[in-house]
């Protein structure tokens, strides 16, 4: 219960603003749009109806669930942890009766849970996951599951770095640029030469490239456990770097601030 | 005014020498960023030689173009709009207007950014080698200059306007990043939008222009929207200025 305060918090503070809320998606949906015009062109002008297996109209599909995708795996807790470093405010919320990651956890949810939502939505009335028996639709929300959980986790790993570097912001536009590349957010990575396949099961790859194509019903029930279990692989090696890192991170911490 | 300038990049100089580390990752960021939309160009023309007329070199030329008129925007005046933000909610603009000095045209040259004067020398060579291939003659070499320091006006007069509402609207931080979201939007061929876009952005707020007409310059298509263009800079700078005067009326100090 105390956790789902938490994500309630995060949910208001993402509304309460919505001003930024409002512009933010309107600065998606603008870049969201210019990358469909010029993928619509690049159809018309090849004399292509479809790319990598890709129709223009799922291209379009494709376009904007990826950025929707983009704002829920969000970067967000590197930085939030980060100020806990810098400030010294991590002491406070270590005597807490709470458990930081978890709580993390349900701030993150709170968060995206409006991106969330649509992305939801979009699966249930878009998508034909549901339409193809129940083994199909359990193995695609385990790997939507696995998926959240293991970027979560990623990105905790990486906030670790917090207690030797004084500065982090460097990290949002590295982030940023790994999820555009990476992640299939400036084109699908199908589109690529095959010498480039094993680049789809990379972290960013499967929270933004594999999670759309599920959507578009384009990945075999063989295909959703593959990147299943490289999601599962991916969150174990978070949770070891998150096992063996934090201890020494915490030993390093001299609390200034509290 | 040369003299006060002159200080005042020294001293954005000095600043930048102190934060080094930063210095070398912003200039890094830029690369990034710019090396990704080459990447991207390459995935759309792996596809077709054209589009809409336009073969992978011009295209090239376009986003370099744009990227060049960004960049130079971002080394002369963003640092002292990032600045006059603070300056205008924190009520601290006294100082410079008790000074002898155009306060308009000091807080908008109050410093330069000189992690962007890096990236801005990049695309400028890389710039080079593309025109070079591109053999624009000499009087379109001219213009495209000319197109390049129209398009600079443009970018700063409209960050200028969205800086100064800062005087009545408080806590919209994201309104500030919407020139730069539409002059990203604008670095493509304005010929893959749809009539009724490629008109607006043409003619009415001729973002699309801006980044179009020195690509066409630049390989010899030389058209009268830079006349346009130019105009148009011209009257949205002498409305920053008029906001700008408006705003000072509305301005509270706070020392």
């Amino acid at each position: 219960m105390k956790y789902w305060l938490t994500c309630q918090n995060a949910l208001m503070a993402t509304l309460a603003y919505r001003g930024n809320l409002v512009l933010n998606l309107l600065t998606t949906a603008v870049n969201v749009m210019v990358t469909i015009f010029m993928w619509l062109a690049v159809y018309n002008f090849s004399g292509r109806s479809d790319i990598a297996g890709i129709q223009p109209n799922q291209m379009v599909i494709y376009l904007i669930v990826v950025n929707v995708l983009a704002l829920i795996f969000s970067a967000e807790p590197i930085f939030k942890f980060s100020g806990l470093v810098r400030s010294g405010n991590l002491s406070v919320v270590l005597m807490r009766p709470i458990n930081y990651f978890i709580q993390s956890f349900w701030d993150y949810l709170g968060r995206g849970l409006p991106f969330l939502v649509i992305y939801g939505l979009a699966t249930g009335f878009i998508s034909p996951v549901f339409r193809r028996g129940l083994l199909y639709a359990l193995a695609s929300l385990l790997l939507m599951g696995l998926t959240y959980g293991m970027f979560f986790l990623m990105i905790t790993a990486i906030s670790l770095c917090s207690f030797w570097l004084v500065q982090v912001w460097p990290l949002r536009p590295v982030l940023s640029a790994l999820f555009l590349l990476l992640g299939g957010q400036a084109f699908p990575l199908q589109v690529l030469p095959p010498t480039f396949a094993w680049l789809i099961y990379n972290p960013f790859s499967l929270a933004g490239n594999q999670l759309t194509l599920l959507l578009l019903g384009k990945l075999s029930l063989n295909q959703i456990l593959l990147a299943g279990g490289w999601a599962l692989g991916w969150a174990v090696v978070a949770l070891g770097i998150l096992k063996i890192v934090w201890p020494r991170g915490i030993r390093s911490y001299e609390g200034v601030g509290s | 005014m040369l003299k006060i300038y002159r200080v005042l990049v020294t001293q954005s100089l000095a600043e930048t020498m102190t934060y080094r580390v930063t210095t070398v990752l912003t200039a890094l960021f830029g690369v990034l960023f710019y090396a990704i939309e080459l990447i991207t160009g390459g995935v759309y023309f792996s596809f077709t030689p054209t589009i809409y007329g336009w073969n992978f070199l011009d295209y090239l030329n376009l986003i370099t173009t744009a990227n060049l008129i960004s960049y130079a925007y971002q080394f002369l005046f963003v640092a002292g709009h990032e600045d006059l933000v603070d300056q205008i909610l924190d009520g601290n603009l006294d100082y410079s207007l008790l000074r002898p000095v155009n306060s308009y045209w000091f807080h908008a040259c109050y410093r330069v950014d000189f992690p962007s004067l890096v990236t801005l020398l990049l695309t400028g060579g890389i710039e080079g080698v593309i025109l070079s291939k591109l053999h624009p003659t000499p009087l379109n070499l001219f213009l495209y200059l000319v197109a390049v320091l129209v398009g600079i006006g443009f970018v700063f007069a409209l960050n200028q306007i969205m800086v100064t509402l800062a005087f009545w609207v408080d806590g919209l931080s994201a309104l500030n990043g919407l020139p730069e979201d539409l002059m990203d939007a604008s670095a493509r061929p304005a010929k893959i939008y749809p009539r009724v876009i490629q008109q607006l952005f043409l003619w009415v707020i001729p973002s699309l222009a801006i980044t179009n007409v020195p690509a066409q310059f630049g390989h010899n298509q030389p058209t009268w929207l830079l006349l346009w263009t130019a105009l148009v800079t011209g009257v949205l700078l002498v409305i920053s200025y008029i906001e700008w005067q408006r705003g000072l009326l509305k301005y509270v100090s706070a020392n």
